[in-house]
């Protein structure tokens, strides 16, 4: 083999993997069919209020390389509260809660990631009730697979928020208890 | 729901430190240290920066009662566009940076787009017809006979239309029609009930921009209907109306305390429709709450 046809599959073998290089990092947007944001609220301190949103939209970047390159966007719409109750949705829209006609969505958006055993450490800004506080959370998962030609990622990960903190009115803070509960089970798809 | 008693406290407190001191000119300061004091009893502090419509609604407060304090100062005609000026700005104050401005293709109310709503709030008195409108309201609003009986009108529809706000479930919102309507007493009670003819201008700025403001965020974020709204709005006019010809230029007791029942009733049938829906909509769930916080 000529030394310029060594050169030549080389070339073609770089070629090829030039896009590989150059994106490592995997696209995927939020699948609102097979994911869910939901919470609990103490109530009277002796029970607990479940409740979710219907509509969530996010995308994560993957870089399973180099894990700090990878980010993690998820916008949930406030409007879209459900506790099982629609008197009680309505009123957890109102300016005494979620102020929904003010803030419309309440939001993260990633600003480091770092791998840890089984997932990865996001810290990142949380915006809920026009309050902006930067947090951390664990986001456990992130085995991928191939379904039907559609390449699948899935995220959980539970984080308790203080309605104090995000400006609540603190006279609502009462017989709802101010600690909330978040859970998130996301399940990203590749674009 | 919130505690009467602190309720009827706050409403009291901006009462009695509103009452009128010695110098008139400083009555409009007075009812503003009457609202503070009230909204401090209730613990509701503006937020800075004023991020909620509630929040930037108290900022307005003190603006409002500016130009009534600066009336004497001004000639009358700088003085009546800074009126007509103001009563026109909390529409955009109220709303800013609300889904109302920022995804007016998403938020409605009671099916109409914002477009519509703010067409009716905003633009309809925005040009020539509204500044006309409210000049003729606050020339209106200064005769003798209607400044005796419309400062109690306002504080009878502030309370009630806060009332309504809070049944519809924004605690808060309507809860800041109690230190307003509490420091607009001493003034309503001593022009309707008082001696002496009222010796001094109303605060009108004040007056019709608290009521104005709070309808607003009642309509725009709470659940106050378009027809609540207006109603509260219209209700004061009342005052305006003189039952007799002969007693339009003259400040007759019985046509206060007519009005003043009348704009009651009226009230009171508003209140009488917003504890219906209530009734339906939040007891059962106050209900239940009742029910688990008497458990052991």
């Amino acid at each position: 083999m000529s030394v310029s046809r060594v050169l030549l599959r080389l070339a073609l073998c770089a070629a090829a993997l030039l896009p590989v290089t150059a994106s490592a990092a995997e696209e995927y947007v939020y699948d609102a069919v097979h994911s869910s944001v939901s919470f609990k609220a103490r109530h009277l301190d002796i029970s607990w209020i479940h409740g979710r949103f219907n509509e969530v939209d996010g995308k994560f970047s993957i870089d399973r390389q180099d894990p700090a390159k990878s980010s993690f966007q998820l916008t949930i719409k406030a409007d879209s509260v459900d506790t099982a109750n629609a008197a009680r949705d309505e009123h957890l829209r109102q300016p005494d809660y979620f102020d929904t006609k003010q803030f419309p969505t309440i939001e993260f958006r990633s600003t480091k990631v770092k791998a840890i055993e089984g997932g990865y450490e996001v810290t990142g800004d949380f915006t809920m009730h026009g309050t902006t506080r930067s947090i951390t959370i664990q986001l456990m998962g992130g085995r991928q697979i191939e379904s039907r030609g559609v390449r699948r990622v899935g995220f959980s990960t539970e984080l308790r928020l203080k309605r104090s903190d995000y400006n609540f009115d603190k006279n609502a803070i009462g017989p709802i208890g101010d600690e909330a509960v978040v859970i998130i089970d996301c399940e990203g798809m590749s674009k | 729901m919130p505690d009467a008693l602190l309720c009827l406290l706050a409403f009291l407190t901006a009462a009695v430190v509103a009452a009128p001191g010695a110098a008139p000119r400083l009555h409009p300061l007075l009812m503003l240290a009457g609202c503070v004091s009230g909204l401090l009893v209730l613990q509701i502090l503006p937020g800075l920066p004023p991020v909620s419509a509630a929040d930037r609604f108290l900022y307005l407060l003190p603006v409002l009662l500016l130009v009534d304090f600066a009336e004497t100062m001004l000639p009358p005609r700088i003085h009546r566009l800074l009126q007509c000026t103001l009563l026109l700005t909390p529409v955009p104050v109220i709303l800013y940076r609300s889904v109302w401005l920022t995804q007016p293709a998403e938020a409605t109310i009671q099916g109409l787009t914002p477009t519509g709503w703010l067409l009716l709030a905003c633009l309809t008195p925005l040009p020539l017809t509204g500044a006309v409108l409210l000049r003729r309201l606050i020339t209106i609003s200064s005769r003798p006979s209607i400044t005796a009986a419309l400062p109690l009108n306002l504080v009878c529809c502030l309370l009630c239309s806060g009332v309504v706000i809070m049944l519809g479930g924004y605690l808060k919102g309507g809860l800041l029609a109690l230190p307003l309507a509490g420091s607009m007493l001493p003034l309503a009670l001593r022009n309707g009930f008082g001696k002496s003819q009222p010796d001094r201008p109303l605060p009108l700025t004040y007056c019709w921009g608290s009521l104005c403001c709070l309808l607003l965020i009642g309509l725009f974020f709470g659940r106050l209907t378009p027809l609540q709204c207006s109603c509260f709005a219209a209700i004061p006019l009342i005052a305006a109306a003189p039952l007799r010809p002969e007693h339009a230029e003259s400040r007759s007791r019985r046509q206060i305390v007519i009005r003043t029942a009348l704009t009651a009733l009226l009230c009171s049938l508003l209140l009488y429709q917003a504890w219906s829906v209530f009734a339906v909509r939040m007891l059962p769930l106050l209900a239940v709450s009742q029910h688990l916080s008497e458990q052991p």
